[in-house]
């Protein structure tokens, strides 16, 4: 293809508006221009992309998830009482409203009524499991095992289906459950970095400690755990191995009593998970 | 012939630089060759100086010379084209020069024969991967006192060193001493010394053997005649005993873990791998000159030794609590 | 190479040049800093740990020293100030009993001075 001086100044041409545009965002957000205040709600065009964005990448992802059948029992047992002990917080019930934190959540918590009646059992299953990234949803994969979150997600299908009167009824009569975790499953799985390298978000280890690799681990609130692999003690007292790492992850008072470290209730599959990532920060 | 102005004058330049900038001074004043403390050392650090002022000389008289020549014809004096020069001062003056320099060079260099009127202060030093094991002899040439990676020698009494090696061909060098000598397995060499001035020198392994050659250095300390003596009789003392329960938990601690390698006098561990430490407490420095001796360079050598020098001969104490290795570590520099 | 003086002047700024490199190889360090740098080295705490600045302090035993100055606590509870690193490098043992972390006699100038030099490095 010949390069004539008009093609030239075409390419030039469009270069230079695409410079003129990444500046002008450029100095748009150095200046602060986009309020990320809650009290902003987002424009239109904005928040029509992220909902449709939103939508589609549960919607793809949830279509490899098998639906298991879940009996009527468990759904309205187990599952609304995992419902009324966890979820009502943010996502209100029929007739009740969700705690007052909640309530200026941004984006909202969706009335899940309206979630059963919209959208697909694997892509409830999807969210409750996994979460959504920049709200207050959080991935429950790490406080719940497979049968409860499916026990959960059935619930949430016969919401649409309980006026306030019967899910006032049926919520009194379920006890307390006892609570589980992933590590309670039966089959024992081997330590897995990657899982490890989830937990840390999940249990906010992030917001402390500077790990190498995670994007957004960069608050030096405790030391960094950059080359913690080679290190040859863990919180100045304990040599490190995997044993003695999963045993402060879990329990750091006990350890080192007054330690800004707090409780953070890991399970132990999690803190073996955990270990087995940190074990590769040479 | 070409006149080259340019060359001319950065040679004339470079004339001008003073000597001092190009006379070496000691980096290192403990480890200078040319900062002498012994009479062997003196004559080796004269001769040096020599050499060097000798050969500086006959430099700067080439270095005119070559200046002059390549000036051209015209610029050259009528003595220098005839054949007296090239003859004289191309073959016989460096000839006559060298024999010179080399008759005192054999005259100056130290020997060994000749009898002694004082009976010599006889130490054995070991070469191993990476480290000196030093023992003293009394009288009789019996071992009186076994220590490491310090030697420590008196004023105005000869010295005998006997060199040997238990693995590879190491080398004993201390420059403010005397001149190298090499440690071949299977072979006794002998070093002999007067020194005359006290200091702290250091000295260096100058034959490569291995991964941590680099750091094998040899503290040395010259002393007066009775503060060798102290020096001496606190050594031959056994290790400080554990007086307190820190020290006691201390000690228990050593004689589990170490006791299998390291030898403190007075105390249940007497392991010969590894060097003596019944005075480590005192010595200027730990893992023969690699780190500072204090208790948290101790513990950090504990822990984590293979770090500090790759490959040495110590495995880490890296399962120890911190409670644990602080009582170790303390322990053993207590051993003053 | 036509003007003698320049030539001079240009050779001789070399030699100083180059006589400047016989310096400690540490990087460049704000003044003040250089009390706290030696004595870490004089105590040898890059024995146990890393520490950008000191040249050979590579430890592993303790948490690298890299960016102390911004962590929120030290050694696990202590609010991280000047003052109380100083305390903490002088008395270990005193805040974590059983710390690997020796006490090691360090004056109360040299920690405060080794404090300032960590200080400003963030």
């Amino acid at each position: 293809m010949n390069l004539t001086p008009a093609i030239y100044r075409r390419i030039a041409t469009l270069a230079g508006a695409l410079a003129l545009v990444m500046a002008t965002a450029g100095i748009m957000l150095l200046h602060g221009g986009y309020n990320v205040a809650a009290t902003a709600p987002h424009t239109a065009p904005v928040f029509a992309l992220l909902d449709y964005a939103s939508r589609r990448s549960i919607a793809v992802r949830a279509r490899f998830v098998v639906v298991p059948p879940v009996p009527a029992d468990v759904a309205l047992g187990r599952g609304l009482a995992i419902y009324r002990d966890h979820c009502v917080q943010c996502h209100g019930a029929p007739g009740i409203a969700p705690d007052p934190f909640a309530l200026g959540l941004s984006p909202a918590a969706a009335n899940l009524a309206l979630v059963a009646r919209e959208r697909k059992p694997a892509e409830v299953y999807w969210t409750v499991r996994y979460g959504l990234k920049m709200t207050a949803m959080p991935a429950w994969e790490f406080r719940f095992s497979e049968a409860d979150l499916w026990a959960v997600t059935a619930f949430v299908g016969y919401l649409a289906e309980l006026s306030p009167e019967a899910y006032r009824d049926v919520a009194a009569r379920v006890p307390a459950p006892r609570p589980t975790t992933p590590s309670a499953d039966p089959g024992k799985s081997p330590p897995d970095p990657r899982r490890g390298e989830m937990a840390l978000h999940q249990y906010a280890c992030i917001t402390c400690h500077e790990i190498p690799g995670i994007v957004g681990a960069d608050h030096p609130v405790g030391p960094s755990l950059a080359g913690i692999a080679v290190r040859r003690y863990i919180a100045g007292t304990l040599p490190n191995t995997p044993a003695n790492l999963v045993a402060w992850i879990r329990s750091p008072g006990t350890i080192k009593p007054g330690t800004a470290m707090p409780d953070l209730q890991v399970s132990e599959r999690d803190a073996t998970d955990v270990a087995a990532f940190l074990s590769g920060l040479r | 012939m070409n006149r080259h102005p340019a060359l001319e004058r950065t040679f004339r330049w470079l004339l001008r630089i003073p000597a001092w900038l190009v006379l070496a001074q000691p980096a290192f004043a403990s480890q200078s060759p040319l900062l002498a403390h012994s009479e062997e050392a003196s004559r080796t650090a004269t001769l040096a100086w020599v050499l060097f002022s000798g050969g500086l000389l006959v430099f700067i008289a080439v270095g005119v010379l070559l200046v002059v020549a390549v000036r051209g014809a015209r610029g050259r004096p009528a003595w220098m084209t005839t054949r007296g020069l090239l003859v004289g001062g191309g073959i016989a003056f460096p000839a006559i020069v060298l024999g010179l320099l080399l008759v005192y060079t054999e005259v100056v260099t130290p020997r060994f024969g000749g009898e002694l009127t004082v009976a010599p202060l006889r130490v054995s030093v070991t070469g191993q991967m990476w480290w000196w094991r030093v023992r003293y002899h009394g009288a009789n040439g019996e071992p009186i006192l076994v220590t490491a990676n310090e030697l420590h020698v008196p004023i105005g009494r000869p010295v005998e060193i006997v060199l040997d090696s238990t693995d590879v061909i190491h080398s004993f060098w201390v420059p403010g001493l005397s001149g190298m000598q090499d440690m071949i397995p299977g072979r006794l060499n002998r070093l002999r010394f007067v020194a005359d001035t006290a200091g702290t020198l250091r000295g260096q392994c100058t034959e490569y053997c291995g991964l941590q050659h680099a750091k094998m250095s040899l503290d040395v300390r010259v002393h007066a005649p009775e503060e060798f003596d102290r020096w001496l009789a606190a050594q031959l003392a056994p290790g400080r005993a554990a007086d307190t329960a820190a020290l006691v938990r201390g000690q228990s601690l050593f004689v589990d873990q170490c006791g299998a390698c390291h030898a403190v006098r007075g105390s249940a561990a007497a392991g010969t791998t590894g060097p003596d430490l019944t005075h480590v407490g005192s010595r200027m420095s730990l893992a023969a000159g690699a780190l500072p001796n204090n208790v948290g360079t101790m513990a950090a050598w504990i822990v984590s030794n293979q770090h500090l020098k790759p490959g040495n001969r110590m495995p880490e104490f890296d399962r120890l609590s911190g409670a644990d290795l602080t009582a170790l570590a303390n322990y053993v520099v207590s051993l003053q | 190479m036509t003007n003698r003086p320049l030539v001079r002047w240009w050779l001789r700024g070399l030699v100083v040049l180059l006589l400047g490199a016989c310096s400690a190889a540490d990087e460049d360090m704000p003044p003040g800093s250089l009390a706290g740098a030696d004595a870490i080295r004089r105590y040898g705490c890059g024995t146990c740990h890393i520490i950008p600045g000191i040249e050979g302090a590579l430890g592993t035993v303790g948490p690298s020293l890299a960016g102390v100055a911004r962590r929120v606590y030290l050694a696990g509870r202590l609010p991280n100030t000047p003052d109380t690193m100083a305390q903490w490098i002088s008395n270990p043992q005193r805040f974590v009993p059983g710390s690997a972390m020796p006490d090691m006699q360090v004056s109360l100038a040299d920690a405060r001075a080794i404090a300032s030099f960590l200080g400003r490095r963030r």
